[in-house]
């Protein structure tokens, strides 16, 4: 463990101001390592603000390349970088900004067959990806592993957010037993809207990883940002859970 | 009765309001409260609710005031008066 230098205290100075946080809490961040996937809309601001508040380390998981309809939303993305892989310019935009974070890019997204990797190399998990069947390889493999999962969704101008903690909370499995039929890849957003749950979705990592606050575990949070309506919902553990469940018909796998 | 169903995400998109108030016979399950408002509303609307079998999606999350509830709790009834929103599922991106 490498300890705060003095550069970093000047750097991190009004965070650790904040009560509950302190040197600690700064020194549990730029000793964790967090998955981002993927690095769209959501994402790269989460990855962003990770790394202005010192994380040590991000594993960024986006395949392809730069598109124009990315820009509206994908604010690691830029005009000039189009055509081009979006992990180099999310990694290119993070450094600019925090050039001691360490940054693993996987040109991939998330799958079955990578999710047990690129989990196991990280301390937690935001979630940021655009289809259940990345989102349910990774709540699988968090479960496994025991690492937090930190839940973010849009659509329109509403998003949700929750925190899977394995063992003490609902996974994504006890909320969507199955692959939602109508969702679609493609939806309609604002730039705005992803980044307001991208940022609530930064600081329960934060949260998580410090042990400031109360993350929202067992939560779920939803929000419309057209009459800004918050509402804090509880939720429910699925007792026969394929993933996480505990009766005989569960399984691990 | 009459009960007030709100919707979030997709299913609002689909029912084209954010909630509707139905008068059905009560108290009743939630699958009941389900196949009501599909009936007055559009097949794109029931097709993201219900499966072939008219039952409710277990995808669909569905809360009473706050709590979550479960689709097929038998001990559970709707009252007059009550609440229920309807949550489909979305992703990232």
């Amino acid at each position: 463990m490498a300890l705060l230098t003095d550069h970093e205290k000047a750097v991190y100075e009004w965070q650790m101001w904040v009560p509950g946080f302190g040197e600690a809490g700064q020194q549990a961040l730029k000793d964790a390592s967090v998955l981002v996937s993927r690095i769209g809309g959501l994402g790269s601001v989460v990855a962003y603000e990770l790394a202005a508040a010192g994380i040590g380390r991000l594993v960024l998981a986006h395949a392809g390349d730069i598109k124009p309809s990315d820009l509206n939303r994908q604010l690691l993305m830029t005009h000039d970088r189009l055509g081009t892989p979006r992990v180099d310019s999310a990694t290119s935009r993070l450094k600019e900004l925090n050039p001691r974070l360490e940054i693993l890019a996987v040109p991939e997204n998330v799958s079955d067959k990578n999710a047990g990797r690129l989990v196991g190399e990280v301390d937690l998990v935001v979630d940021c990806a655009p289809l259940f069947p990345e989102r349910f390889a990774m709540n699988r493999q968090c479960v496994e592993q025991g690492k937090p999962l930190v839940d973010c969704a849009m659509y329109d101008c509403e998003f949700q957010i929750t925190t899977i903690l394995p063992g003490q909370t609902p996974c994504l499995a006890c909320l969507y037993p199955e692959n939602p039929p109508a969702w679609r890849r493609e939806f309609p957003v604002f730039g705005a809207v992803s980044g307001s749950v991208a940022c609530l979705g930064a600081m329960e990592a934060i949260k998580v990883l410090s042990g400031l606050g109360e993350p929202l575990s067992g939560t779920l949070l939803t929000c419309d940002l057209r009459d800004m309506t918050f509402q804090r919902r509880q939720l429910l553990i699925r007792d026969d859970c394929p993933v996480c469940g505990t009766s005989p018909k569960a399984s691990s796998t | 009765m009459q009960v007030t169903v709100e919707y979030a995400a997709q299913i609002k998109r689909a029912a084209g309001v954010a909630r509707d108030v139905i008068e059905l016979e009560g108290p009743c399950q939630l699958a009941e409260i389900a196949r009501a408002v599909a009936l007055i509303r559009d097949d794109s609307f029931a097709e993201i609710l219900l499966d072939e079998n008219r039952q409710p999606r277990p995808s669909i999350l569905v809360f009473m005031g706050e709590e979550q509830v479960r689709w097929d709790d038998p001990n559970l009834r709707v009252e007059d008066g009550q609440t229920i929103t309807l949550l489909s599922p979305v992703s990232g991106g």
